[in-house]
């Protein structure tokens, strides 16, 4: 193998030549793209509704109940994470 | 529209053959250019007979609107009225006190369950204490008997009559509808709600009222069998809001709009996601669409005769 490859024909190589390869990298990228691309819609969200959703009042109410440490995994906690 | 008339009455100086052989070829494939003078004038008048039409159908649709006697709600400027705006949730768990309050002496309120408010309005151990506030029927036990035991949080709002007998019976023949759904069950919204609890006034001359029946010109009719039951300091709120009336008509809409659409935070940020991949997708098809084009406005075709 060459030495001086550029990166075109590195991501080339090992990457778009086989089928195998590449519809690891599309699983794999679509991963991660997702998940960065709904943590970033979410975080536009939460800034344009600051101060009107759940998540941002809940601490009024929160600190007296849940002692039993037990809460229902809604889905505002899971995407507030 | 201009592109058409434009096709119809001037083809050739719009196409012009001068611009190239392949516009020439297009401009031969029209099929209007063969068209005498009367028949494009006919067409043209066609269109535009077709055209107005429609914008009077479309100007006397939006003028009969004034022929109903009832009063039509303003559009008001919600927390939620916008592109990407969310529900505003303090102004929902006011709302759920009004509800509870005031509304829940006569609607029902069926399809919402305790476990809807967390989360939403309340964190789970009020839902908790909330749903312990009321008795369920349940049953049968081991012995066959049905009992009354505290409300859980997978138990639904209870409603103040047994059946629609009961409401009408308890409101002269008027029956008090189930809130879950009304703001989408009705025309204008939560701005008909708004509108339809701070509306009551005196009714005007030449109306007569039945017993037990008001006046709100929002109402169809305008004989509606629910006295005005929002008021100031009709209640206190618990986090201290002035319990001016408009305030309380506009929590329990937000509250109410809120019953209707649980999605609607979910719908708002869908929204975000879809617009974004739409204008990526776009973009990107944009390009392609340039991409595969630049070959084809880039060909040169050649007739080469076959010299003898
Ligand atoms: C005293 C009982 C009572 C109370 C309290 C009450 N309502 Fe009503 N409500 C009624 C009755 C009865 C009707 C049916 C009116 C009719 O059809 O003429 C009604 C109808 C309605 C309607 C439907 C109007 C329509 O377009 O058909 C709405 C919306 C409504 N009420 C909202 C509320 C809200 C919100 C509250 C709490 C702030 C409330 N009501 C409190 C008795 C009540």
């Amino acid at each position: 193998m060459k030495t001086n490859k550029n990166y075109k024909s590195l991501i080339y190589h090992y990457i778009f030549k086989r089928t195998s390869t590449f519809i690891l990298a599309v699983v794999v990228t679509s991963v991660f793209f997702e998940r960065t691309y709904d943590h970033l819609c979410e975080a536009i969200f939460e800034r344009i509704n600051r101060g009107r959703l759940w998540r941002h009042i809940k601490h009024k109410y929160e600190n007296n109940g849940d002692e039993d440490g037990f809460s229902m995994p809604s889905a505002d906690d899971a995407a507030a994470d | 529209m201009a592109a058409s008339l434009g096709r119809i009455c001037r083809t050739t100086s719009l196409l012009k053959p001068s611009s190239g052989p392949i516009y020439s070829q297009v401009n031969n494939f029209t099929t209007t250019k063969e068209w005498s003078k009367g028949r494009k004038l006919l067409t043209a008048c066609l269109g535009v007979t077709a055209g107005g039409i429609g914008a009077l159908l479309f100007s006397l649709d939006r003028s009969v609107r004034a022929i109903e006697i009832v009063a039509h709600a303003p559009h008001y400027h919600w927390p939620w009225t916008g592109l990407f705006q969310s529900l505003d949730h303090a102004s929902m768990r006011r709302g759920w006190e009004v509800y509870k309050n005031v509304c829940s002496a006569c609607h029902s309120l069926e399809y919402v369950a305790y476990r809807h408010l967390v989360g939403v309005t309340h964190t789970e151990a009020e839902a908790k204490a909330l749903a312990a506030e009321i008795e369920v029927r349940d049953g049968p036990d081991d012995q066959g008997n049905y009992f009354m035991r505290p409300g859980k949080l997978s138990d639904h709002i209870p409603s103040p009559y047994p059946n629609e007998e009961a409401a009408r019976a308890a409101n002269n023949g008027a029956y008090p509808p189930d809130l879950s759904y009304i703001v989408n069950a009705r025309h204008g919204g939560e701005d008909y709600v708004f509108s339809l609890l701070t509306g009551y006034c005196d009714p005007p001359a030449g109306i007569v009222l039945r017993e037990g029946q008001n006046f709100n010109p929002y109402f169809p009719g305008g004989a509606i069998g629910m006295a005005q039951v929002i008021y100031d300091e009709v209640l206190e709120f618990e986090d201290g809001t002035p319990p001016v009336a408009s305030q309380v008509a506009k929590d329990v809409c937000a509250f109410l709009m809120w019953t209707s659409n649980h999605e609607y935070d979910d719908r708002q940020v869908l929204a975000i996601k879809t617009i974004g991949i739409g204008s990526l997708l776009c973009a990107l098809l944009f390009y392609l669409k340039r991409f595969k084009f630049s070959h084809v406005k880039n060909t040169k075709l050649a007739f080469i005769p076959k010299k003898k």
